[in-house]
């Protein structure tokens, strides 16, 4: 079934790759929580902790990400897919986001933080802003700190992007046959 | 999820520029104004998403089937999984959830990114209620008509809950095209 539901997702994704050519990778990776917005929130606060934990994503730091779940949202992370995707295409992708809180609704031991996504590019320090998504995330506080209690958009997206790395690869090999 | 959310409709950057660029001179002709230009160009750069607020949540009253069917229109859009399965009964066993989560989230936003809905009518029956929802495309290029549908919920311990088979059934017809396995 996951196949079938990514085969869904990805296909114009795929069609997008096959016609747009390989992009070329950022020089740098860079840290690009809008600057500022991440300093705004309380340290103390699960905005706060949202928004760290985007800022490993967008650093590629996997392990930095993945400390920041809780146990239960852990155990059916495929840790070695999404330190694949978070190095390639996800990674690429995420990077170039900007993610700003909307709202926060609190619940007796936790809270879900309601986000907006802006999807585009960064130039220095302005987003511009192709597309926007939303994102809530639950989060539960452990031990003093508030963690990401849920996984299922970091699994999905991280099946999507080797997915669609393992078809580009296939593609290169098939044009790189035809040429030949 | 998102990176999909390129696929689903985004027109590619040059088709976009064009489109934003007829779009610009046929609103200007029309004496349109500033914010409705705005508007038109935020649909076609694809970032004029419909989401459902916290005030059309909070319109339907608390522990109703409406608000259980609000919240879950919300959490799909959301990708917050873990509310939206929260809000379905029964519950998936532990070795489903997973799956069960994903399939909401990868699919779930296919559906309500481009759409908002509205509660025609509650109609509550022996410990169940049915929901009538009128489903209105918000994505002009697409030109599709409002389409109805009804949802079917329990009343549970923890209050109202989708049932779970015919939304998902739903969500796959809508999605796929098909009743699953196609």
């Amino acid at each position: 079934m996951r196949l079938a539901v990514l085969a869904v997702l990805g296909l114009p994704a795929l069609a997008c790759l096959a016609g747009c050519g390989t992009d070329p990778r950022p020089l740098e990776h860079r840290v690009v929580v809008e600057p500022g917005r991440l300093e705004a929130e309380s340290r103390r606060s699960p905005e706060h902790s949202v928004l760290a934990w985007w800022s490993t994503l967008q650093a590629r730091e996997p392990e930095a990400a993945i400390g920041l779940l809780t146990p239960a949202a852990r155990r059916p992370l495929d840790r070695a897919e999404f330190r694949s995707a978070l190095r390639g295409g996800f990674g690429d992708w995420v990077e170039a986001t900007a993610p700003r809180v909307l709202y926060t609704e609190r619940e007796p031991g936790g809270a879900t933080v309601y986000m907006r996504i802006d999807i585009g590019d960064w130039i220095g320090s302005v987003h511009v802003t192709e597309e926007s998504a939303m994102l809530a995330l639950p989060v539960v506080r452990r031990d003093g700190r508030w963690m990401i209690d849920n996984s299922t958009w970091l699994r999905v997206n991280s099946a999507l992007h080797v997915a669609l790395q393992q078809a580009a690869r296939q593609e290169r090999t098939r044009r790189k046959g035809e040429t030949e | 999820m998102w990176p999909q959310r390129v696929r689903r409709g985004a027109a590619p950057w040059p088709a976009a520029l064009v489109g934003s660029a007829i779009a610009a001179l046929l609103t200007a002709a029309c004496g349109s104004t500033d914010a409705e230009l705005r508007r038109t160009l935020a649909a076609e750069r694809g970032t004029a998403i419909e989401v459902v607020s916290r005030a059309q949540v909070e319109s339907q009253p608390a522990g109703s089937p409406g608000r259980a069917v609000m919240e879950l229109w919300r959490a799909v859009q959301f990708d917050d999984a873990k509310t939206a399965v929260s809000l379905i009964a029964p519950r998936p066993a532990a070795a489903e959830l997973p799956r069960t989560e994903e399939l909401v989230i990868a699919l779930g936003g296919v559906v309500t990114d481009s759409a908002k809905p509205r509660i025609l009518e509650v109609d509550r029956t022996a410990g169940g209620a049915r929901v009538s929802l009128e489903i209105v495309s918000t994505d002009d290029r697409q030109q599709q008509p409002a389409r109805r549908t009804e949802l079917k919920l329990v009343r549970t311990g923890l209050g109202w809950r989708v049932l779970a088979e015919q939304a998902l059934g739903q969500l796959r017809k809508e999605t796929l095209g098909c009743d699953w396995p196609c």
